[in-house]
């Protein structure tokens, strides 16, 4: 059995968020170093850009009233002895 | 930076074309991505359906809703790389040179460039119900060059963008060979 408080959760997350936003910044990068900075490609990127953070607030809504001091504990089923 | 000096466009030149894959070619991957889209929904109805006692554990309802939340959000990532992709990839055509530009994921890019003057042969192909429907299909274009094959996929009009590179080639040769009779000091 693992005990962990409820915001080792969040430690995972904040990893992806930026790893998210580097590869985002990422292709702007390319689109500004080909000099591919059109209307269509703003569109394009504001349009995705948007969307992420509509998910990150969403999800920050969701869980908001989470009590993050609170342990959470993972339980392993164990080799029962009396099997061997 | 414009396209212009990513090129590094000679004075003497103009963009005559700047062609990307046709448009109908993202159709599939529009198509994927609303499923994907639908998938944590479609799990957690079905976990409702099987087992709705989950909703009363919070700390599980936590990390599935950031379990979720970074699946959303890799989905996000993964389509812009794919449009951003679909965007650099280039065929430019300049009275003076051909170049395609393929942009392969987010940390490999080839540009290949061959002048038009070693063109030797283009032929295009249109084979497909969608290409015959909408138009597009493939260029192989044969060079004197290096590289001796260009292969160019799935391009609007094919017929008329190989003929227009045909003129301009033979355009080409003819200032090369103006100027191999009468250089310029």
């Amino acid at each position: 059995m693992i005990t962990f408080p409820s915001y080792f959760f969040l430690l995972p997350y904040a990893l992806v968020l930026a790893v998210i936003l580097f590869f985002y910044l990422v292709n702007i990068g390319h689109l500004f170093q080909t000099g591919l900075t059109t209307f269509a490609s703003f569109l394009l990127t504001a349009f995705f850009l948007t969307y992420s953070v509509i998910v990150v607030n969403i999800t920050w809504n969701a869980i908001s009233s989470t009590d993050w001091q609170e342990p959470a504990t993972i339980q392993f089923s164990g080799i029962n002895q009396e099997s061997i | 930076m414009t396209l212009s000096s990513f090129i590094n466009k000679k004075l003497y030149e103009k963009i005559v074309y700047k062609v990307r894959r046709h448009p109908i070619t993202l159709f599939p991957a529009i198509i994927s991505l609303f499923i994907l889209l639908a998938i944590p929904p479609a799990v957690f109805l079905l976990m409702m359906a099987t087992t709705p006692s989950f909703l009363n554990n919070s700390k599980l309802v936590t990390f599935l809703t950031l379990l979720a939340s970074t699946y959303y959000l890799s989905v996000g990532l993964f389509y812009y790389t794919y449009f951003v992709n679909y965007y650099i990839d280039l065929l430019v055509v300049t009275n003076d040179r051909l170049l395609v530009i393929k942009q392969q994921g987010i940390f490999a890019r080839t540009i290949s460039e061959l002048d038009l003057y070693k063109i030797q042969d283009i032929t295009s192909s249109i084979k497909g119900f969608f290409p015959t429907m909408f138009n597009y299909g493939n260029l192989l274009v044969q060079t004197a060059g290096e590289i001796q094959k260009f292969d160019i996929k799935k391009v609007p009009e094919p017929e008329r963008l190989r003929q227009r590179i045909l003129e301009l080639a033979e355009e080409d040769r003819k200032f090369h060979q103006a100027n191999a009779l009468h250089p310029v000091a």
